[in-house]
């Protein structure tokens, strides 16, 4: 901060000192030269000066510098006294001795060299003598002084400063200077301001007088203003559809084994559904759970899940926040036709190191953060692993899982940089294993590895960028040694590398315009069929590679116009081009995102939206939800990228006392282009693929009604959805129509789907948790008879997915004791105690039919988690 | 115990009031001792006070305080109360740098003094002070006259004769003092730069211990209740119309200031209106906070303050003589009263023994908040983690904070519609403003679960919420409670400049450059005080004068050159 650099000069010693406070400087001068100088340290000043003269000349040069800042420098007896806003009286008055004196004037010259003894105002039920405290000569008498906020010490303006019985009124001015004729005597004073406190004083006023005014913001109830600022976002943008989800409440929620998972917190949101338990995709809105952009800090991840979807890919322990978009999706995302999922780590503490540690009953994890380089650099590191092998040894010995294993482990690792005020540089990585078996014959595997690095920049006040480059990769193998004739490995690996550029600018107060551009390199390798141990036979088949690129422009902005209504329109363009010597069509097209809102009070608003998407990248899947042998398959000549558009609507209403927020949305949603498979599809290692799948048609519609309370002792949200999802293949023409052209329910199709997530909190340290879900069955295609045909019993199955399994019910209970207040504890317990399906109800997965003894068909319900499933949870915080 | 102890005490303290106005019919005599006599406006006038009882025949045990009045010609313009302790006390005041130039009349007296039917504000005791103002011509209306240069250098001539009494004292490197009495003394010993500007007064200390030999005992009254244990503070009842006054005639009266620890004090309103507060001596200027318990919220009913000083009408001071040659010792004068306030010259005070008030001297639990979790409600804070206290709805069907007693008769109960907040020791007597002020503010909780009487008035258990700043932020209190400037006793304190290490920071211009209020001396002993002489050449006087234990004055004066 300061330095010191005596330059020697030819002739004239050049000396110079620079960003040095005054009592620094005056140490400085005191070494240098001679006469003694003297300063009194005046806090306030924060100014640093900095002086550059010839030595003759520097003492004087120092001076003015301190005197440009009111300071005053008196020399008495071959010393100097430096002293800021006041004088120094170093000589009497002219005329003190003279013989006659004009002593009934009253001087006010001491006051130059005196501090004004101004009452200053520190309580309110004080009584403020104004003027010299005697007998009251005048009728009236000016008080005046300065009104100044009591934290910052800024001058506050335009504060209403009036008498009890409303005689006299003036008002402050830009610097808070106030001037007011009050009558004398007993009198009362009141000083009021917008958000400020209101401050009534007791006044005895015997002349004219000075009064300074220390004012402070008002505190609203701080319970309130947590929620005010909550929901008065949810009025102030356009946007609609938008679930954020605060670490907090992702904690409370009791979810399977008791491990804390934001997934799974999703899924209790409207509007989002899963196929059933343990199924670690999602639909949202009547998608299908490939139409989901899945972004962890950035990286694309194409499996979501741990263990068959009991856990999701996400440490809870490093989540910041959780973002899905439903409805109004950002034009600078894309790629994806039903929603995207934002999930941003946290930086790291800055200042210290900390950390946690957690146990329960499936895994373990552990966390540390803090800082590399003080305030400047920090990083964050998590791992999980699982012990939930002795869970797989439970299961029944007939059950033909015997020998299984199911195991994980994943790393995340974030490390951010300030470089300065403007800028700084995020690095994020992540990788997971997966690893299980249903018997030691066969294995599968997945990895996920994501790597990220960004930059953000402010060019500006308004204006700034995001800058982010990409690696992901996910890869799974399955190995199958049963017939050690017939052992084969079979693999398949997706590679992205992306690069995406945000810039914001704020044209106007009211005006934000975002553009950029991003593109992403497809790497995919679908499959590799090959043999595994030396006795194998099997021959080594590889599927061609698929690459191709996605890139996209978009521009969008955000118009407030007026207080009432405010615009978000944007365009995307993205277009595909294979990058393989046999696909020749490229695809591209514009998206349209446009969201609008119409307040009609603060507290109750009405938005709509209008939006188009596109998407390149299929997944193409015999089961319902994400499984890790699902195969994923860019667009080519035969396969079209998917597109479909959605309106939506909704009303929004904050009443209560901004306690409680009400919503109510509706939407319709139709996509193209989808993807199904034909009866009889082979979807592994098929280097034809795109034959055995046909095309259809999505269309989705419902209603989705909120009732949330996020702060209280009871908070939590109640849901209820209506909604419906069809396919309908879209070639009349085909040969084979399913459901003979017509609409069938998509098999995620649930049309009725109330959520309770509740949360009673007794004190901050003991709290209860419900969450309650019910939703329809999901629907199957289920054998409708039977016929003998070649000596065999055959099956008539019914319309594709025209039944439905019994509806899903389920209530978890969980009670959380969080760690001690007290803070000098080196580390900090919390205990989950909960239990899983309180009721036991034995909710069904899946129907399947098996035909026994040759003739004999019987039904079988499959549940995944067919009892009450009790757990406890430790974690660990230090 | 700890509750019985306390009632002893409180018992022990009225019984002693009492036997003292009964018994103790003290005639008290008060000398006041200043570091010199002549000061520019804006200078620390250094006391010490010799109070004796002239009908006992020793300094006073009676009064623990004494009021000192500055006069001009116009009455009073400023005042001072000092603490004692058996009848010696010390202190300061400093003159306003508004005084006009002139010279000024220092009286001091006790309560007990206004039990005499003919007491004597302006007697022997009466000090004559200088002021000069060096900001301004402004001086008292007829009080100044300059002088030739001839009429001065006579009077400078004529003050040479000095006056010495029973002492010895010496300057070398330090002072030494030997006390040629047989009996013990107690004394102020002063060093000051001596400039030539002549005081208007001769030492006046054995003339005031000659009028100590009463020829008669006075006429007394006993109206006054004098200071025994500390200041009494007189207040009435006002804001209420004169038959209004029986409605809170039993209601409980308290005066206390924020960050005090244990300075509350209460009183019970009386049929006419007036309340009595026996203090232990508040020390310093406070800001007293006064309040009614159990008052309607909105009632603007509040007690004043009445003024203890007596402002009787005294003669004009002789007139102030001055002359052209003054003007180089007033510009070093002002020059150095200006340093002195400017360059934190209070490090250079070191503060005497002093008596405090012990009611809250028992342990108590504390919370530090800045340990805990910080939530936004008082409520949430004590529900949280301050096990010692809850809230539940009282005796009146109010929310309020009740603590767990410790007593060991009723171990761990909880009080009910009896315990006292303080806020910055205030007391909070509506207990729902506590539990809705802003724990952020909050430093310390101190918890003290015992059984209290505060007057007489009994708490069960005490809690102070303490703030960082000690100052009562944004507290609004009930329109009753009146927050009015006090003057409390001078603190008691020696301007000995012990301090004073190399000059670099401190310009050492002093003009007074040694002040102890309160020396004791012994008969076969002698007396070293160490002391620094400041930056500047020139003479110095040495001013030593006291009593000794049988009444007689010590005296002596004596000058060196440095």
């Amino acid at each position: 901060m300061l330095s010191v650099l005596p330059l020697c000069a030819q002739n004239a010693e050049q000396m110079s000192v620079s960003k040095m406070e005054a009592t620094e400087l005056v140490k400085y001068l005191r070494k240098e030269f001679t006469p003694a100088i003297y300063i009194v340290k005046d806090t306030s000043d924060k100014r640093v000066y900095t002086v550059k003269a010839s030595r003759e000349n520097f003492l004087e040069a120092a001076f003015s510098e301190l005197q440009s800042n009111n300071y005053t420098v008196t020399k008495y007896d071959g010393s100097y006294f430096i002293l800021r806003n006041v004088g120094f009286s170093t000589t009497l008055p002219a005329g003190y001795f003279a013989a006659k004196s004009d002593d009934q004037i009253r001087s006010e010259e001491y006051a130059k060299y005196m501090e004004a003894q101004n009452n200053y105002v520190t309580f309110q039920n004080k009584i403020y003598e104004i003027g010299e405290k005697g007998p009251i000569t005048k009728q009236k008498a000016v008080v005046k002084g300065f009104i100044r906020d009591l934290n910052s010490g800024e001058p506050l303006a335009g504060i209403a400063v009036y008498d009890d019985k409303g005689r006299a009124y003036a008002s402050s001015d830009a610097s808070g200077f106030y001037r007011i004729t009050l009558p004398t005597g007993e009198g009362v004073l009141n000083f009021s301001g917008y958000s400020l406190e209101d401050i009534k004083l007791n006044l005895e006023v015997y002349d004219d007088g000075a009064l300074d005014v220390m004012m402070k913001e008002k505190v609203f109830s701080l319970k309130g203003a947590v929620i005010t600022s909550e929901s008065k976002s949810q009025h102030k943008m356009a946007n609609m559809g938008i679930e954020k989800l605060r670490v907090s409440s992702i904690k409370n929620v009791p979810v399977v084994f008791g491990e804390s998972d934001a997934l799974k917190v999703v899924l209790t949101l409207p509007g989002v559904k899963s196929v059933g338990e343990a199924a670690s995709g999602f639909n949202v809105r009547g998608g299908s759970t490939d139409q989901n952009l899945i972004l962890f800090n950035e990286g694309t991840i194409y499996n979501p899940s741990h263990m068959f979807g009991i856990l999701s890919s996400f440490n809870s322990d490093l989540i910041s926040e959780v973002e899905l978009y439903k409805s109004s999706i950002p034009a600078e995302y894309g790629g994806r036709i039903s929603s995207v999922l934002e999930v941003k780590t946290r930086e790291g503490n800055s200042k210290k190191f900390a950390g946690s540690l957690g146990l329960g009953l499936l895994t373990s994890k552990f966390h540390v953060e803090g800082p590399i380089a003080k305030e400047r650099t920090t990083f964050i590191l998590g791992a999980r692993t699982t012990y939930s092998n002795w869970m797989l040894r439970l299961l029944p010995k007939n059950s033909g899982f015997q020998g299984g294993g199911a195991s994980f482990q994943d790393v995340n690792l974030g490390i951010s940089h300030k470089v300065n005020d403007n800028n700084s540089l995020h690095a994020y990585g992540y990788f997971s294993r997966d690893k299980f078996s249903f018997s030691n014959d066969t294995s599968f595997r997945y990895n996920n590895i994501n790597g990220s690095l960004k930059w953000r920049s402010r060019f500006s006040e308004n204006h700034s960028m995001n800058a982010t480059v990409a690696f992901d990769q996910y890869s799974y193998n399955v190995v199958d040694k049963f017939n050690p004739a017939e052992s084969y490995e079979l693999s398949s690996l997706i590679r992205q590398y992306s690069g995406k550029l945000v810039f914001k600018s704020n044209l106007s107060d009211n005006n934000t315009l975002t553009y950029g551009a991003s593109s992403i390199f497809y790497d995919l390798a679908p499959g590799r069929y090959s043999p595994f141990g030396e006795q194998s036979l099997i021959i080594e088949r590889v599927l061609n590679k698929e690459r191709a690129v996605e890139a996209a422009v978009y521009v969008s902005d955000n118009w407030r116009i007026g207080d009432k209504f405010t615009l978000d329109a944007g365009i995307r363009y993205s277009h595909f081009f294979p990058a393989v010597p046999d696909q020749k069509k490229t695809y591209g097209g514009p998206e349209y995102r446009i969201s609008g809102k119409l307040s009609f009070t603060d507290n109750f608003s009405w938005k709509a939206g209008f939006n188009t998407m596109r998407q390149y990248i299929h997944m193409i899947s015999n089961s319902v939800n994400i499984s890790p042998t699902d195969t994923w398959k860019l667009s080519n000549d035969k396969i079209k990228p998917q597109t479909g558009w959605q309106a939506a609507t909704g009303l929004y209403w904050t009443f209560f006392d901004n306690l409680i927020d009400l919503s109510l949305e509706g939407y319709y949603k139709r996509v193209k282009h989808y993807i199904d498979y034909k009866s009889g599809a082979v979807l592994v290692m098929n280097p034809n693929l795109a034959d055995d799948l046909f095309e259809t048609e999505n269309r989705s519609y419902g209603a989705e009604i909120m009732i949330k309370k996020s702060i209280g002792k009871l908070n939590g949200w109640i849901s209820y959805t209506y909604s419906r999802s069809q396919l309908r293949q879209s070639d009349r023409e085909a040969k084979e129509l399913v459901n003979e052209g017509n609409w069938y329910n998509a098999p995620y199709d649930k049309p009725h789907d109330v959520k309770v997530v509740a949360n009673y909190k007794f004190t901050h340290r003991f709290s209860f948790s419900a969450n309650f879900d019910y939703s329809t069955g999901r629907p199957v295609t289920l054998p409708i008879g039977k016929y003998e045909y070649s000596g065999g019993t055959r099956l008539v199955y019914s319309e594709r997915n025209s039944y439905r399994i019994p509806d899903y019910l389920r209530l978890d209970l969980a009670f959380i004791i969080e760690p001690s207040h007290y803070l000098r504890q080196l580390a900090h317990l919390s205990v989950t105690i909960g239990c899983y399906n309180v009721t036991g109800r034995k909710n069904p997965y899946s129907v399947f039919y098996t035909t026994n003894s040759g003739s004999r068909i019987s039904g079988h319900m499959l549940s995944v988690f067919a009892t009450q499933i009790p757990y406890v949870t430790l974690n660990l915080k230090f | 115990m700890t509750s019985m102890k306390k009632i002893i005490i409180i018992c022990l303290a009225a019984f002693v009031t009492l036997s003292a106005m009964a018994e103790n019919r003290a005639v008290e005599r008060t000398y006041i001792s200043t570091d010199k006599q002549v000061y520019v406006a804006g200078d620390a006038v250094w006391c010490s006070a010799f109070c004796w009882d002239a009908a006992a025949g020793h300094l006073s045990r009676l009064s623990s305080v004494v009021y000192l009045e500055l006069h001009s010609p116009d009455g009073m313009v400023q005042s001072a109360k000092l603490a004692m302790i058996d009848g010696r006390g010390a202190g300061s005041f400093r003159l306003s740098s508004t005084l006009p130039t002139g010279n000024y009349k220092l009286i001091a007296y006790t309560s007990q003094n206004q039990n005499e039917l003919s007491y004597k504000f302006d007697n022997v005791a009466t000090k004559i002070i200088s002021v000069y103002n060096v900001f301004t011509k402004e001086r008292i209306k007829n009080g100044v006259e300059v002088v030739s240069d001839q009429e001065y250098t006579k009077q400078l001539a004529s003050s040479d004769e000095e006056l010495s009494q029973g002492l010895e004292i010496s300057v070398k490197d330090d002072l030494r003092i030997s006390l040629l009495e047989d009996s013990k003394a107690t004394v102020s010993v002063s060093i000051y730069h001596e400039d030539g500007i002549l005081p208007a007064q001769k030492p006046s200390i054995c003339a005031f211990a000659q009028s100590l030999k009463l020829q008669e005992m006075p006429q007394m009254t006993y109206s006054v209740l004098p200071d025994f244990e500390g200041e009494v503070i007189n207040a009435k009842v006002v804001g209420l119309k004169e038959e209004n006054i029986p409605s809170v005639v039993g209601k409980f009266a308290f005066i206390a200031y924020p960050g005090g620890k244990s300075d509350i004090y209460s009183a019970p309103i009386n049929e006419s209106g007036r309340l009595r507060f026996i203090t232990s001596n508040i020390y310093g200027d406070k800001d007293l906070v006064c309040e009614i318990e159990d008052i309607d919220s909105t009632s603007a009913v509040h007690f004043e303050i009445e003024s203890p000083f007596v402002e009787p009408k005294l003669s004009a001071a002789p007139v102030l003589k001055m002359n052209p040659l003054h003007l180089r010792p007033l510009v070093e004068r002002g020059t150095a009263m200006q340093i002195e306030r400017r360059f934190a010259s209070d490090t250079l005070l070191s503060t005497l023994e002093f008596r405090e008030n012990m009611l809250f001297d028992s342990k108590c639990v504390t919370y530090n908040l800045d340990d805990y979790t910080r939530f936004p409600t008082m409520s949430e804070v004590i529900v949280e983690f301050v096990s010692e206290i809850r809230e539940r709805r009282g005796p009146t069907g109010r929310r309020e904070i009740q603590v767990r007693n410790q007593d060991n008769y009723r171990n761990h109960e909880f009080s009910y519609g009896s315990a006292l907040m303080l806020l910055d020791g205030v007391p909070v007597f509506d207990h729902g403003k506590m539990l809705s002020y802003d724990p952020s503010l909050i430093q310390y909780i101190q918890i003290y679960p015992y059984t209290y009487y505060v007057g007489s008035r009994l708490y069960e258990g005490v809690v102070n919420f303490v703030t960082y700043k000690r100052n009562l932020p944004s507290m609004k209190f009930n329109n009753s409670v009146r927050i009015v400037s006090y003057q409390g006793v001078s603190f008691p304190e020696a301007y000995t400049c012990n301090s004073i290490i190399g000059t670099d920071d401190y310009p050492d211009y002093r003009q007074t450059i040694y002040w102890h209020p309160m020396v004791e001396l012994s008969p076969d002993e002698q007396t070293v005080i160490k002391f620094k002489t400041p930056s500047y050449k020139g003479k110095f006087s040495v001013v030593v004068e006291g009593l000794t234990e049988d009444g007689k004055a010590v005296y002596k004066k004596i000058s060196f050159e440095k």
